[in-house]
């Protein structure tokens, strides 16, 4: 059905209001490869023109969100899968929050790296979920899987990060960071 | 794996369920109390739990970012940019040829096929030649080159300028503004072809039929080609778009047809092998000027009272001698019947 100009206005100002949280989840799952904004412009142009298709059901957060990781899945994955994080990139696209303590930075510098070694997918649903706050119907809708797989591949993508975490803390002599450390 | 608590009735049991949902505080007041109530008795599993709520939270400052916040203008301007008055682009380029036949009471309606239509499409294809094609092969005419402007959005992919100039929504038309309902839609064959129609009616009880059917024939169009001071050109119309190739003269008219058809198939959703190098009808070397006509237009018989007709030229069998223009008129009825 065609859009009014009122309800492409309203549908743009909705738009608009999730384009940090865009920002962010492209952050996670790009993860230091490539340029966010490139994979976020992407995803506001497809989102305009399948806007008609958004039932208006629940917010236009779950579904912007399955607009782009459909967006990642098709054309930003394979490169960010196959490119190696330079430090050129981490300089141009820091994850780390730059008001992290050195302390906490360290540790979620742990987390993070521990996270690079598990399967995209696990690690995709468990950024939805910790960091997005989405619950596991919305991550399913998302990510286009029954709700029973996301719950597998949550518990899975847990599983293989506390090993990571373990593992890295066992070889890591010269950062004994205790595992839970109260924030600064 | 389901964890059974000692002593505890078990619809109450705990499971990993529980405990995932505890960690991303999906739980309720009562279960909360349940699942906490579990960890108190089982300290290997709590251990293993507030690990992955620290790991929550450490993902979540790492992601935390500030800068988030400002939104760069280059994707503001995404939303900003002037609605098209088009419909959306979906997937491959298709063209429409809309029949309209008015079924019950008197009268009848043609939406195609007028006179005007047919040279206002010949001037389109003239136009196209003189601005571009023609004047990006110096010195084919005396016209100075002239640049595409080209927008900043546009110039990384100029194809998404053409996809969103040409490419059609495929749904059934809102013809409520002229009172009419639509009832049904179903796909027609008849021979070869096959049509879209959709039923509508309105509140007197008259009823008009849309019939559609892409423009991809099954025959390949006719491709103009000409040759003059060292250039080649081959040019053809289909579907919404006219195309043009030009070349230097080792680009002859076979060489010209054979890619012209590698450029149909990858346009079209042509199941089959690409169809036979057709003949080419050879155009001779004039100059071009805007008042003249390159092709002269298909004549268009006048329409007949009661039935709507179209012309749907052909290029003649294989085996013609080249250089002979073909074109066969047939007769076809609105449902596609030859008569």
């Amino acid at each position: 059905m065609k859009q009014s100009q009122h309800e492409r206005r309203e549908i743009n100002w909705m738009i608009a209001r999730e384009i940090p949280a865009l920002r962010r989840y492209a952050q996670t799952l790009l993860r230091g490869r490539g340029d966010k904004d490139d994979l976020v412009q992407d995803t506001l142009e497809r989102a305009i023109k399948k806007s008609h298709t958004w039932r208006r059901e629940g917010s236009i957060r779950s579904w912007l969100y399955r607009v782009q990781y459909t967006v990642f899945l098709n054309r930003y994955r394979k490169q960010a899968n196959l490119k190696e994080v330079t430090a050129k990139d981490m300089n141009e696209n820091p994850v780390m929050s730059v008001k992290a303590t050195q302390g906490a930075e360290l540790e979620c510098q742990r987390v993070l790296k521990a996270l690079e070694n598990l399967k995209p997918r696990h690690s995709e649903v468990l950024l939805l979920i910790a960091v997005e706050g989405f619950s596991y119907d919305q991550a399913a809708q998302i990510m286009d899987v029954p709700v029973g797989t996301v719950r597998s591949r949550l518990a899975r993508a847990r599983e293989d990060l506390r090993a990571e975490m373990q593992h890295t803390a066992l070889h890591d002599k010269d950062t004994q960071t205790p595992l839970r450390t109260t924030s600064s | 794996m389901t964890i059974t608590n000692d002593n505890v009735q078990p619809f109450e049991t705990i499971d990993e369920r529980d405990l995932h949902a505890y960690i991303d505080g999906l739980l309720d007041a009562h279960r909360t109390r349940k699942v906490e109530d579990y960890l108190n008795r089982h300290p290997e599993k709590a251990a293993e739990i507030q690990d992955y709520m620290e790991y929550n939270r450490l993902l979540r400052k790492a992601f935390d970012r500030d800068d988030n916040a400002h939104v760069p203008q280059r994707l503001l301007s995404v939303l900003h940019r002037p609605v098209r008055n088009i419909w959306p682009a979906v997937g491959k380029v298709a063209a429409i040829i809309a029949l309209c036949a008015l079924s019950a009471g008197g009268g009848w309606m043609g939406a195609y096929s007028t006179n005007a239509a047919i040279s206002k499409e010949d001037g389109i294809v003239r136009n196209f030649l003189h601005q571009v094609a023609l004047n990006t092969a110096p010195p084919f005419d005396t016209m100075p080159v002239e640049t595409l402007e080209v927008s900043t959005e546009t110039q990384t992919d100029p194809l998404n300028w053409l996809t969103q100039k040409v490419a059609l929504e495929m749904q059934a038309p809102n013809l409520a503004q002229a009172g009419y309902t639509l009832e049904g839609r179903r796909l027609v064959t008849r021979g070869q072809q096959e049509f879209v129609e959709l039923a509508y009616t309105n509140s007197s009880g008259d009823d008009i039929k849309l019939y559609m059917k892409t423009r991809w024939e099954k025959d390949a169009p006719t491709v103009g080609f000409a040759q003059k001071e060292g250039r080649s050109i081959a040019y053809w119309q289909e579907g919404p778009l006219v195309y043009a190739l030009t070349g230097s003269q080792a680009l002859d008219q076979q060489r010209a047809a054979q890619i012209a058809d590698l450029v149909r198939a990858a346009m079209t959703d042509v199941p089959d092998k690409p169809p036979q190098v057709q003949n080419v009808q050879i155009m001779q070397p004039q100059s071009v000027s805007p008042l003249q006509p390159v092709q002269q237009p298909v004549q268009q018989p006048q329409t007949q009272y009661g039935t709507p007709s179209v012309i749907v030229p052909q290029v003649a069998p294989q085996g013609t001698a080249q250089g002979t223009p073909q074109m066969t008129p047939q007769k076809m009825n609105a449902v596609g019947e030859q008569y």
